[in-house]
């Protein structure tokens, strides 16, 4: 059951190159999707063009079962939350409070109800301490936090991160891919991550491979990024724990398993 | 930066800062327009008091007051000079070396010393005793009324309070401009004048380039959250009036009244 | 040595509520020609230290010495300008700090700065483009319309222009994706064959281990850790915690213990490692 449907969409920023060109995806509904590429392949194009904020020249997207038009855009905006790549140009309250209150203030939540909203979510991305906090007191992965659990608080059933952990150090990084597979182990949301992180492909559901504005490959990431001259020869690199498996491979050790844990147990 | 005294809040938590502030606002509005009426220093003096008073009781220091009136002080000595010179009229006060000093000359300078002093003390009252969100939040719904006549008022409100949200990351962002232009060799404190406009447009240009990319992505993500500033939105924060407001803004109504009748009827 | 850092200490605001210790008594050193990492957590005082090489930021307490110039606290530097020029400071995400009309005027922007006559400062630039990898085609073109990876090599380029002895990066390739990262280590360690000593502050410990020759670690502003990059990784467990995240390959070294598997744990490299394990089945 996909929960949203690419068809054949194409987009150009400047009327000349094409970032996206006749791309289709399907979404499974419930899973956890990545789309990979280098910088520049089209995937955080993708993104902006799910919830309509760049217009396609072709093609139609399909959220839930609403096409993506004028009429249904907003209703579509509430179904997905969107968590951007820099940590401060999406904060916009003056305060961890105020910041998750903007999301409850666009869809007319009443104010008495903001209060417990507001700690339910702080608390649930563990920035219950922090309430009170300006951003320039926080880190970027606490940034990012906040700006998940503002997406939270709308209910969606679609949460997107494009590239939010491009801008964080290791540790603000850690902190939000736990956070993201919390997230996936505990609710039945759909998560799409677009990332050039290929160890975080790897742990995905479903992966889509992405170059030049168009899809190479989707599927199990097993599967998918074993395939190591198509990786190469897009630039990426394949998942360490597959290096481990080829460089064994070459000295006469074979490991059936995908994992590293997997294959250490073997031997 | 955290030096500038004049409009900085100060958290001294008097009675003053728990008023409401749109209450605020409009005793200050009515406090302005006693100051401008005709009551000579009766009439100042009056207003004077209750300045004083106020000042007291939103416990900010009078140093600070008067820190505030620092950046004037040269233009004041400019209009004693000005007006001694202009103003001829009333009895003479002095004779200095041959140059005639009028009353009028030192009352009216005097009259403009005074109007100056206690707007500011007025003003330094409101921003030091008021947050600059509520203030904002006070200027959105006292502007709101006016939503007939076209005026943006939740836009304004908007505007500013994200304004004031990125100051302080604009200021750290200009730091780090001014950091890596001066690895660069920029020295602003050699050069002729077209090396020095030159090294001010590398300290500018990229500070507005970032901050329209920086516009750019804040309204994506404001419209990802479903913001649209002409749809109904519901507010977090609530401002609330309450008895000691209704006092405030009774007591400065009696003082506008009083001043009004020491300018017209006495 | 090159830069001798000795009983260095940085306060922020002192005197005053916000008074803060980024860097305590540090004394350490950078070998000339060498790549030197420097890592910590966020915080640890990394970007503050490497602000006193080019002058920046002088000293609260005790001096450094970089390339024969003494910068002693409670002392006026004089003539700081050089130093600017020796050590040349490449800020984390530097494209912002391009301004110019055209990208060779940009880069040329430093080379003016200390002297250069216009036909020297467009020599140097054009030369410093090409070696970050941007041809001519680039020169007139506005530094705005470039991709993120295109404007960082400018910007890296504009300092190169000043053509330092010592080349300072603050996390040159955060934000980067696997290619540009790859390829701007690789300009980095070229640089460093032609005797540009590097000083690069990271995160990503898979750099430190397939570049750096020596590492000096901080934390909280104290040195916890100085010497080459094979005694970082092999002799000391300070690649765990500290808020850095271990490469793939100690991750393995550490699974590869637990199941008592023999292996070669002092090799760096996967394909030696993979040896090392066939050879330990055999003798098993």
């Amino acid at each position: 059951m996909s929960i949203i449907e690419i068809k054949n969409i194409s987009f150009s920023y400047n009327n000349t190159d094409l970032a996206l060109s006749n791309v289709s995806l399907s979404i499974p509904q419930g899973k956890y999707v990545t789309i990979v590429g280098h910088n520049g392949s089209g995937k955080s194009t993708i993104a902006k063009c799910i919830i309509g904020l760049l217009q396609t020249s072709q093609g139609e997207i399909i959220v839930d079962g609403l096409p993506l038009n004028l009429e249904n855009v907003d209703e579509i905006r509430s179904k997905v939350g969107l968590v951007f790549q820099n940590p401060d140009n999406q904060f916009i309250g003056s305060t961890v409070r105020d910041d998750i209150a903007f999301g409850l203030e666009n869809h007319r939540i009443d104010p008495k109800e903001m209060d417990g909203i507001i700690e339910r979510f702080a608390s649930a991305v563990g920035m219950s301490e922090y309430l009170n906090f300006e951003p320039t007191k926080l880190s970027g992965g606490q940034k990012q936090r906040v700006a998940i659990a503002g997406a939270l608080s709308m209910a969606p059933q679609i949460l997107i991160l494009d590239e939010a952990t491009s801008m964080l150090d290791p540790k603000g990084k850690a902190e939000v891919n736990d956070l993201v597979k919390q997230l996936h182990e505990q609710t039945n949301m759909t998560i799409i991550s677009i990332t050039h992180d290929i160890e975080e492909a790897y742990q995905s559901d479903v992966v889509y491979v992405m170059n030049e504005g168009q899809v190479l490959d989707y599927g199990h990431p097993h599967e998918v990024l074993a395939q190591e001259a198509l990786l190469k020869s897009i630039k990426l690199d394949i998942p360490f724990a597959l290096k481990f498996k080829y460089a064994l491979k070459s000295v006469g050790i074979d490991v059936p398993q995908t994992t590293l844990e997997g294959m250490v147990e073997h031997l | 930066m955290t030096n500038i005294a004049l409009g900085r809040y100060i958290p001294t938590n008097s009675i003053i800062h728990r008023l409401d502030p749109r209450i605020k606002i409009v005793n200050m509005l009515l406090l302005m327009i006693a100051i401008f009426l005709p009551a000579r220093f009766a009439g100042y003096g009056v207003i004077g008091i209750i300045a004083v008073s106020l000042v007291l009781l939103s416990r900010l220091k009078f140093g600070f007051i008067l820190k505030s009136l620092k950046p004037v002080m040269l233009m004041l000595m400019f209009l004693l000079v000005i007006n001694v010179f202009v103003l001829r009229t009333g009895y003479v006060v002095i004779n200095l070396f041959g140059l005639l000093v009028y009353s009028d000359a030192l009352f009216q300078t005097a009259y403009i010393v005074v109007r100056l002093l206690l707007m500011i003390m007025i003003t330094t009252l409101l921003t030091a005793t008021t947050k600059p969100l509520d203030l904002t939040l006070g200027i959105e719904d006292l502007l709101a009324p006016f939503k007939r006549f076209k005026v943006p008022a939740h836009e304004i409100a908007m505007m500013i309070s994200i304004a004031l949200r990125f100051i302080p990351t604009l200021i750290e962002e200009s730091q780090r401009i001014m950091k890596a232009q001066a690895s660069r060799g920029v020295d602003l404190s050699e050069g002729k004048i077209n090396e020095k406009i030159v090294a001010i447009l590398s300290l500018i240009v990229p500070l507005f380039v970032s901050s329209f990319q920086r516009a750019e992505e804040l309204a994506d993500a404001m419209e990802a959250r479903g913001y649209s500033p002409t749809s109904i939105r519901t507010r977090y924060k609530q401002l609330k009036i309450t008895m000691k407001d209704w006092i405030s803004f009774a007591l400065v109504c009696l003082i506008l009244a009083s001043v009004v009748t020491l300018a017209w009827f006495v | 040595m090159i830069i001798d850092v000795e009983k260095l200490s940085y306060e922020y605001s002192p005197n005053s509520v916000f008074a803060y210790h980024a860097l305590k008594e540090v004394t350490t050193s950078i070998k000339e020609g060498s790549f030197t990492a420097i890592i910590g957590a966020t915080g640890s005082g990394k970007s503050t230290l490497v602000q006193h090489f080019n002058a920046l930021v002088t000293p609260t307490g005790g001096s450094l010495v970089v390339d024969g110039k003494r910068i002693s606290a409670n002392e006026k530097v004089k003539e700081l300008k050089p130093l600017r020029k020796k050590v040349g400071l490449v800020f984390q995400f530097p494209e912002y700090q391009l301004f110019e009309e055209t990208i060779l005027k940009d880069v040329m922007f430093g080379p003016l700065n200390f002297g250069a006559t216009q036909i020297e400062a467009q020599d140097i630039a054009q030369e410093s483009l090409n070696r970050v990898g941007l041809d001519s085609s680039f020169y007139e073109r506005s530094p705005l319309e470039l991709s993120g990876g295109q404007k960082r090599r400018v910007a890296i380029a504009g300092i190169l222009a000043l053509r330092p002895k010592i080349l300072v990066l603050d996390e040159p390739t955060a934000g980067l994706d696997p290619e540009g990262s790859a390829s701007m280590m690789a300009l980095f360690q070229d640089l460093n064959k032609s005797k540009t000593t590097i000083v690069m502050i990271t995160h990503d410990l898979n750099h430190v281990l397939n570049y750096a020759t020596d590492v000096i670690m901080l934390d909280q502003g104290s040195v916890v850790f100085e010497g080459s990059k094979d005694d970082f990784f092999n002799e000391t467990n300070l690649h765990e915690g500290y808020g850095l995240v271990k490469p793939p390959l100690l991750e393995l070294r550490s699974y590869l213990k637990a199941k008592n598997i023999t292996f070669d744990d002092h090799t760096l490299d996967l394909d030696k490692l993979a040896r090392s394990i066939k050879e330990g089945q055999r003798h098993d």
